[in-house]
């Protein structure tokens, strides 16, 4: 079920795990992310505040722009809270995540709450034509974490098991989840280029409009992941 | 062998790790009839969706239709029964051959139409110039007193409604098709009125005359015409007709409308839903979503499961604000021939504040999830649903149950009045628009 491509790359910097999506740490600071063009791709301002840019949000096509802020960092664990904001013309959404991670030395767990609020400018038609930004619909996704770390962190390699479902979702079916199985490689002669590959599998039932524009279909769909980034 | 890894997953998924949920498509048509029934029947028991709710008995409509087969050798009449005794109007029989499509218990038209007013009188409403029944002078307005010498609620309760090519849910849909098929006959045959007018009563003898209407047409299933438009009524009012192509293909075209409508002046919406006859649940809620600011439940859909035998849960519905909002009154009209979507837009229209919903009667209550097949002997197709809509709380909404109870009621009525009956007859769109505005009382 999983693919491995091997790459190459010479980069300069300390190798760290920090990168990784959907963990409470944040990358060093001054040290920079960047991710194929729809990925996350993130900047350190402090030791504890990541500034994260993504150039095109599917879900209301714009861009959009996150900080996350440790909050807390104590012994193996960490919390932080992640901010965001994306939004065009005609739609918007605001985030607020909140994300928990524990670390062993092999092991790591991690969660992430997120509250999505996507918004919508309508036109009013009433005694006067008028314009709004109306609440559209609020999303509550968990995405929960564990990477095995054969050989520590200073390893080559993790293996990332992940669940995304939702607590809540106007407009969507209530039972999907997307399961990903995927090994996590450091490449390079530095170990700054990062190569996420595995599978994710959709389990449930999709809303029609969202995925097939039909309501007749019962999901478990496997597809491919591959992520690609590069830490400086 | 890279690129061998890579096809892993989707080689994986196309040998079989998606399940369908899919209407159920049954094919009986080389079987001889008796045993088509049988497995048609089988198969209704096993996965239509309401048998329960409805308190249907598959083995007393079984033993009685292959009964008739036995007896009469007639298996056109026992598909068209076996339609009829589904309360259902997403339940719907055809033929490919358009000449058997045509009920030989309603082949002929005396040429008149038939109302039902408020207060239990049968009243011509409608006569078809130059038709049998105007030939003998029969005019709308007069009061028929007997058929075939039969009390009027009598002849409704013996109109061969196995001629009805969909299912009715409702009593009133029953009577609705009842009274159309008064108006018809085998071919060439007679059908004797009582009439009564101004006090003077007399006898007609109607024969029946070819006709070449469609079947659901003539049986007032379907409307003629099935034009979307929309246009200013009156000054301050729009008009917005919904016919079945804007509930499938067009939310946008429905909100460039209302813009199109409100730049022309209009401050009241009249959404005229008669006949709309469904289309896709997400685009019926994106519609209705144009009326509200806040988000709605608006269903569950459940779908029959093979493998598990039973029903299964496929999807949330909800109702979501639109990138145009019409925040003015709407007067949403409806009448038995909403069905389906067309059905689920007027019960989110009913609870939106600034809507009033207005009418002679209910909606079809039939808001399954229509698609599954069945091809029978001889050309016929049945046509039946296989999946349900459910409420928030896992109650099956709108169709109805075992007491006929079911649909979107009008939240404001008009009456069954001969002269309402009438004057809807004569202006089949322009009288409901105008009465609704007139009881409603929002119009400027």
């Amino acid at each position: 079920m999983m693919a491995l491509i091997c790459l190459s790359g010479a980069l300069a910097g300390e190798p760290t795990w920090a990168g990784l999506r959907d963990t409470a740490q944040t990358v060093g600071q001054g040290d920079v992310v960047v991710r194929l063009p729809t990925g996350v791709s993130s900047v350190g301002l402090t030791e504890r505040t990541e500034l994260q840019l993504q150039p095109f949000d599917l879900v209301v096509w714009a861009p959009r722009v996150s900080v996350q802020q440790q909050v807390a960092a104590t012994g193996d664990w960490t919390v932080a809270v992640r901010p965001s904001l994306a939004g065009s013309r005609e739609r918007g959404s605001t985030r607020a995540e909140v994300l928990a991670g524990w670390t062993a030395a092999h092991h790591r767990l991690g969660a992430t709450l997120a509250a999505d609020a996507r918004w919508m400018r309508q036109t009013v038609l009433g005694a006067e034509r008028a314009h709004a930004w109306s609440l559209s619909r609020v999303d509550v996704p968990l995405v929960v974490t564990w990477d095995w770390l054969p050989s520590g962190d200073d390893g080559q390699g993790l293996l990332r098991s992940r669940v995304r479902t939702m607590l809540h979702d106007e407009g969507d079916a209530l039972d999907v989840a997307v399961v990903t199985e995927s090994w996590v490689h450091r490449l390079g002669k530095r170990d700054r280029l990062f190569l996420e590959t595995g599978v994710s599998t959709l389990v449930g039932t999709p809303s029609e409009h969202v995925f097939l524009g039909d309501y007749q279909y019962r999901l478990v769909m496997a597809y491919p992941r591959v992520d690609l980034w590069m830490h400086f | 062998m890279m690129r061998t890894l890579w096809l892993w997953p989707l080689l994986l998924c196309s040998a079989g790790c998606v399940t369908r949920l899919l209407p159920l498509r049954d094919d009986f048509s080389d079987l001889p009839p008796e045993e088509a029934l049988a497995r048609t029947i089988d198969r209704l028991d096993e996965a239509y969706s309401f048998t329960r709710w409805k308190q249907l008995n598959w083995t007393a409509i079984h033993t009685d239709l292959s009964e008739h087969l036995d007896r009469t050798d007639d298996p056109d009449f026992v598909f068209r029964s076996l339609a009829a005794a589904i309360p259902d109007g997403h339940v719907s029989l055809w033929n490919d051959d358009p000449a058997a499509t045509v009920c030989p218990e309603a082949a002929d038209t005396l040429g008149l139409r038939l109302g039902w007013t408020d207060d239990a009188a049968l009243v011509v409403v409608a006569v078809d110039p130059g038709g049998p029944a105007d030939e003998v002078g029969v005019r709308p307005r007069d009061r028929v007193v007997e058929v075939d010498g039969a009390r009027p609620d009598r002849a409704l309760a013996a109109a061969p409604l196995h001629c009805s090519p969909k299912g009715l849910a409702t009593p009133e849909r029953r009577r609705a098709v009842a009274l159309r098929l008064l108006g018809r006959v085998e071919r060439s045959g007679v059908r004797t009125l009582d009439l009564e007018r101004g006090g003077a009563r007399w006898s007609v003898e109607l024969e029946g005359a070819a006709s070449d209407e469609k079947a659901a047409v003539a049986l007032g299933l379907k409307a003629a015409s099935e034009r979307v438009s929309h246009r200013m009524w009156r000054p301050g009012v729009g008009y917005l007709a919904l016919g079945w192509e804007d509930t499938v293909l067009s939310e946008r075209g429905v909100r460039r409308a209302v813009r199109q409508l409100w730049d022309d002046g209009a401050r009241v919406l009249v959404l005229d839903l008669r006949n709309n006859d469904g289309g896709t649940d997400q685009t019926a809620a994106n519609i209705a979503g144009v009326f509200t600011d806040r988000s709605w439940f608006y269903e569950t859909i459940t779908m029959y499961d093979q493998h598990a035998r039973t029903q299964a849960i496929v999807s949330e519905v909800w109702v979501e604000p639109q990138p145009v909002l019409w925040d003015l009154p709407v007067v949403a009209l409806i009448n038995g021939n909403t069905v389906s979507s067309g059905e689920g837009i007027a019960m989110m229209l009913r609870r939106f504040p600034n809507v009033d919903v207005v009418g002679f009667e209910g909606t079809a209550a039939s808001f399954g999830s229509a698609g599954s097949t069945t091809w029978l002997p001889g050309g016929w197709t049945l046509s039946w649903p296989a999946g349900r809509s459910l409420d928030r709380s896992g109650r099956i909404q709108l169709d109805s149950d075992h007491t006929g109870e079911g649909g979107v009621q009008p939240t404001v009525r008009i009456p069954a009045t001969v002269e309402h009956l009438v004057a809807d007859a004569q202006q089949p769109v322009a009288f409901l628009v105008d009465a609704a505005l007139d009881a409603t009382g929002v119009a400027p």
